[in-house]
Formats: C-alpha cells, sequence, structure tokens
C-alpha cells in the first residue's frame, strides 16, 4: 500500500506570459487523502487537468498511476474519477439518465451499469430523485449526483476540485465521510479546497500559493515545521483595536481576531510578554497572553506572508 | 467556356453536365436561306434551371435576332428590289430546357434546401458544443475514456439526422405546394446530399473549437453563411462575377450542391453527368472534416 500513485516533477503551466503552476512537485500513495490547499485562483485546478492530460504540461513530468501524463492521458482517465469545481450534469436529462449516461461512456452496460447506478444512488442518497430532470434540483443533490457520476467506473484515484466549494455544513461533513469512506476502502482520494479546517482530515497537504508548491506534509508536520514562530492569545473586549496595535509590534508576524481572542504569531527570540507590555503602554487591556493551539489557518497565512505576495 | 459540338445530342450532354449553358443550334440551310431572301432559321438552347442566364440569354438573342434582321432588311430593300419581307428575316427561337416557364420555384427550391442546411447544419453543431463548453458537460466528457472520432459521431449523427428531415420537409413542400418536378433519382439526392450536410457539420465543428461562447459560435456561423448566399450561385449566377470571385465560390460547398440539386431536380440527370461536381465536393468535405479532426481534440486549452 505504499506504492505511488501520483508522481509529478517541476510540473509547470503557462497561459501566455501568466505562470498558472509554477515547477510543482509532490507524490501521493495509494490510499490516501490527499488535500490540495490553496486560495482561489492558486493553480489547483489547472494541476489537476494537467493530471488528468486535459491540459497540456508546459514544463515538468509526471506519472498517475504509472502512467505518463503528456502521452498516456487516455489510460489515465478510465482509471480515474474527476468531479470538477463546475461540474455540470445534463440539465435535460434525469437523475438516472445521467448516470446512465456517463456510465455508458465508461464503458459499463447492462447489468452491470444497472447494479452499479443502485449502489450509487444508495452511497450518495438520492433515492427519490432518480426521475427529476438535473435542471432545478438543489445544489446539494447535484452536488451528491456529481460525486456519483465521478464513481461509476470504480475508479483508482478520486480527484475532487472543490467539493464542498459552496455547500452547507452538513453536506460538507458528508462528503469527509465519504471521501474517508474511499480511502478506507484502498482508493485514493485528491481534494482541493480552500477551507483550512476541513484539509485537517488529509494525511498529507500540499499548499500552493499563486502557483507555487509553499509546503507539503502532514496537518501535525505542517504546523510544527513551517509556522515561523509560536502562536499565542490574549483575551480582549476591543478586539480590532487591539489586533491593529498588536501587528505594529516588533516581533509579531501577523495578528488577527478569532472569537474572543485576538491570535498573533510570535517570531522566535522575543518575550512572549512584550507584546502584551506594549498594549497596556497604549491604554489597551487584555488578559494575559497564553499560547494558543497552532491552525493550519495560521500555517497558511505565515507562509504566505514569507513568500510574499507577487 | 465554349466548345463546338458537331450536334444537338453533344450540346444536350455539355448542358446536363452543366459544362455548358446555352447552346446556339444554327439551321444547315441558314446560309442558303439568306441568300435566297427567305426567313432563316437558328435555335438557342439554354439552360433553364439557372433562370438568370436563362432570361437574359432570352432578351440577348432577340436582340441579337433584331440586328440581324436589320442589316438583311437593308440589303434587301435596295431601290429595284421586288422584296417585300413577310416577316423579320432572321428568327432566333429560344428554347429554355428543364424549366421552359422559369418557374421560380423550379429553381429556387433545389437552391433553397440547400441554404437551409448550410445554416442548421453549421450553426446547430457549432452552438451545441459550445454550449457544451460553457455550461462544463464538455469538460466532464472529455475526461471519460471516450475516443474523439466517438464524441465526432455522436455530434454529428443527430444532426445528419435532423438535416434529412429538413431536407425532406422543405422537398415535400416543394413537390406537393409548389409543383417542382423532381425528375432525377430521389436516392442519389439524399445520398449526394450526405457530403453536403458533412460539409457544413465539417465547419460547425471547426468554429465550435475556435468560439468560446455560443454567441461567437452564431456570430462565426453567419459570417461564412453569407459569402454561402451570395456567392454560390444560389442569388447571382457565378459567371457574372469577376474572376477572383469566381476561384473563391470554389471552396464554397454550396457552389457545387445548388449545380447537383438543379442538375436531379431539374434535368433529372445522374452521377456521370454531376460527376464534376460531386468530385470537389467530396474532396472539400474530405478537407473540412479533417482540419475538424485535427482540430477538435479532447483538450481545454
Amino acid at each position: 500500500m505504499s506504492d505511488l500513485v501520483v508522481d509529478v516533477r517541476d510540473l509547470t503551466r503557462r497561459f501566455g506570459s501568466f505562470v498558472a503552476v509554477d515547477r510543482v512537485s509532490f507524490q501521493i500513495p495509494r490510499g490516501a487523502i490527499f488535500g490540495f490547499l490553496g486560495p482561489n485562483g492558486a493553480g489547483k485546478s489547472t494541476t489537476i487537468r494537467m493530471l488528468l492530460g486535459i491540459l497540456p504540461v508546459s514544463e515538468g513530468e509526471g506519472q498517475v498511476l504509472g502512467f505518463d501524463i503528456r502521452t498516456s492521458s487516455e489510460e489515465i482517465r478510465a482509471r480515474v474519477g474527476y468531479m470538477s469545481q463546475r461540474f455540470s450534469l445534463y440539465e435535460d436529462l434525469t437523475v438516472l439518465e445521467n448516470l446512465h449516461f456517463f456510465g455508458g461512456v465508461f464503458g459499463l452496460s447492462g447489468a452491470r451499469l444497472d447494479q452499479k447506478v443502485r449502489e450509487l444512488v444508495e452511497m450518495t442518497r438520492l433515492e427519490g430523485f432518480e426521475q427529476q430532470l438535473a435542471q432545478g434540483l438543489p445544489g446539494g443533490i447535484r452536488q451528491r449526483l456529481a460525486l456519483a457520476t465521478s464513481l461509476l467506473h470504480d475508479p483508482e484515484i478520486v480527484f475532487l476540485d472543490e467539493p464542498t466549494g459552496a455547500v452547507d455544513p452538513a453536506l460538507r461533513r458528508y462528503f469527509w465521510e465519504r471521501i474517508a469512506e474511499l480511502s478506507a476502502a484502498g482508493r485514493t482520494v485528491m481534494v482541493t479546497s480552500h477551507y483550512m479546517d476541513e484539509v485537517e482530515r488529509c494525511h498529507d497537504i500540499c499548499f500552493i500559493h499563486h502557483g507555487r508548491l509553499m509546503a507539503q506534509g502532514s496537518p501535525g508536520d505542517l504546523k510544527s515545521r513551517h509556522l515561523p514562530g509560536e502562536m499565542w492569545q490574549v483575551r480582549t473586549s476591543a478586539r480590532a483595536e487591539v489586533a491593529a496595535h498588536l501587528a505594529r509590534v516588533p516581533g509579531v508576524a501577523g495578528a488577527f481576531p478569532s472569537g474572543e481572542m485576538v491570535r498573533y504569531l510570535l517570531e522566535p527570540g522575543f518575550d512572549p510578554a512584550g507584546p502584551a507590555t506594549a498594549l497596556r503602554a497604549s491604554g489597551l487591556t487584555c488578559s494575559a497572553p497564553e499560547p494558543a493551539e497552532p491552525t493550519l489557518e495560521d500555517v497558511f497565512v505565515a507562509l504566505s506572508r514569507k513568500r510574499g505576495t507577487p | 467556356m465554349v466548345a463546338w459540338p458537331q450536334d444537338t445530342r453533344a450540346i444536350s450532354r455539355l448542358i446536363d453536365s452543366g459544362t455548358l449553358k446555352v447552346g446556339l443550334v444554327i439551321d444547315p440551310d441558314y446560309a442558303r436561306d439568306v441568300r435566297a431572301g427567305r426567313v432563316a432559321r437558328a435555335q438557342v438552347l439554354v439552360d433553364a434551371s439557372d433562370p438568370i442566364t436563362a432570361s437574359s440569354t432570352l432578351s440577348n438573342s432577340a436582340g441579337i435576332a433584331n440586328v440581324l434582321g436589320i442589316q438583311l432588311l437593308g440589303r434587301y430593300l435596295r431601290p429595284g428590289t421586288p422584296f417585300t419581307p413577310p416577316q423579320m428575316p432572321v428568327q432566333i427561337d429560344v428554347r429554355g430546357w428543364f424549366n421552359p416557364d422559369l418557374l421560380t420555384a423550379n429553381y429556387i427550391v433545389p437552391g433553397l434546401i440547400g441554404v437551409i442546411l448550410a445554416m442548421t447544419m453549421m450553426m446547430i453543431t457549432s452552438m451545441a458544443i459550445v454550449k457544451e463548453r460553457e455550461t462544463g458537460t464538455l469538460e466532464q466528457l472529455i475526461t471519460t475514456p471516450i475516443k474523439t472520432w466517438e464524441l465526432m459521431i455522436g455530434k454529428i449523427v443527430p444532426y445528419v439526422l435532423m438535416g434529412y428531415t429538413q431536407m425532406t420537409i422543405a422537398l415535400l413542400v416543394g413537390i406537393y405546394g409548389f409543383h417542382v418536378p423532381v425528375r432525377g433519382s430521389l436516392f442519389l439526392m439524399y445520398a449526394l446530399t450526405l457530403v453536403y450536410i458533412g460539409c457544413y457539420l465539417g465547419l460547425g465543428l471547426v468554429i465550435s473549437t475556435v468560439a468560446r461562447t455560443q454567441q461567437q459560435a452564431m456570430q462565426m456561423a453567419f459570417f461564412l453563411f453569407l459569402p454561402t448566399i451570395l456567392l454560390s450561385g444560389f442569388m447571382f449566377p457565378r459567371a457574372g462575377m469577376p474572376e477572383w470571385v469566381q476561384i473563391l465560390t470554389l471552396v464554397i460547398p454550396l457552389t457545387y450542391y445548388l449545380e447537383i440539386m438543379r442538375g436531379i431536380v431539374l434535368k433529372g440527370v445522374g452521377l456521370v453527368a454531376l460527376w464534376r461536381w460531386v468530385a470537389p465536393m467530396t474532396a472539400l468535405m474530405m478537407a473540412i472534416l479533417g482540419v475538424a479532426m485535427l482540430r477538435f481534440k479532447k483538450r481545454l486549452d
């Protein structure tokens, strides 16, 4: 179970003079949940499209399931599932017709197709919607139908491009449960997101920003290795003022209000008591600083600041 | 094109195939009749499946006959000549073949079928594919193991059937509503129409690989459609166009289809006579579909 299903080196994609993906390298072991994290426009979708061979690679090389992404995209497509960010169904077909159509395109037919469709309708809880036209289906159901469609041919890898982009918390939870199930069943899942909290469930995460890979590792790894300092927090009632003031204190790399707290990153070598002293000197009241549990968001904010934003 | 055929049958063959539009048959006794002061006769045969050529031939022939007649009259009417002409001494008899009464419907209907097919095939194919690109279903489709040619065939076949339906309706309306005679083989007509539909479906596919939005696709289709109706000979005879425009018309599939349809419907001719139009149209179709195939890759960019 330790073999690599995705292995790319220096993957680059240019659109004219714009570099959408810049020398990105990563590996995904079989059965992993691989989170591809980054803000909108970071190059996540472009990377997935290159892996699928629907967008030619400008530079670099890679293999998916051992097939070269430059030359063997047909072999790759037959073995991977893809749910695009803007997944579209044929609106004038019913839920069942959409599933049967895509099943047919993937080469399924007869009893096998019927059985697979039944199985997926059950798994994605689409019962009762089978005969409805895709047009006018609520967003959550469309999204579930999209997931079902990408799983029709029992793919070894599933690429989910922002499956939780615009869905309610219940459906987000549902999606992550399915992702965990797929992984438990030995499938590899590559999922993109810009929600920092949900990717904590991934085995492995890549941070991508402005097309560049900024960090890679398990959530724990990233927090311990890529946070240039320690997270601290103070409790205060004047959160906006405190955050604004803290940002100017030497040694504080970033300060932002979070609930009743203001969290900030203290660079190594600075006195943890310093910021509180500075605040009191300006007449702002706050509690004594206490260490805060770092989150992926902290790591990501710190990393984006470190590399600058071109 | 000018030829010197030795008998009327040769003229008939050349007009059937569309090589010649007009034939002039001079009575063997013409010279003797002129010298003897009798009425001299000639016959003009014109392909009336092309009505503009036919009507201008009609009026030009009458004019020429009059000029010749007046010249002869001047010679005859010298003082002391006892001749009193009973009628004009030169008579040119014009016979419009295939559509002797120059009925508009007879030449418009076959051409119109070509025009309708050109417009709908090109527009609907290109817009249907661009729509899939816009809504994102195309992205979903190309990430499946489906082959490029399978995708193309799937996109083409329904429109071929639709084209045939349109053609059949237009033909029925032409036959029963406008009494257009169909003299040739319907089977040949449907078979050759497939080649023609292939041309415009191919152009639709090419447009779909260039256009990003449905509006763009529609505009591009119109951009190709206007020269199609204006230059193909549907509205104006090609013979009257400047030479460079005539060369341009050779890449318009309707140019050939028009000759084929008027040939089958009005002349009742077969593949042998039509070959000089069928061959280039087939070549054109293969070229267009070839370009479409090359451009229509399973890619997003």
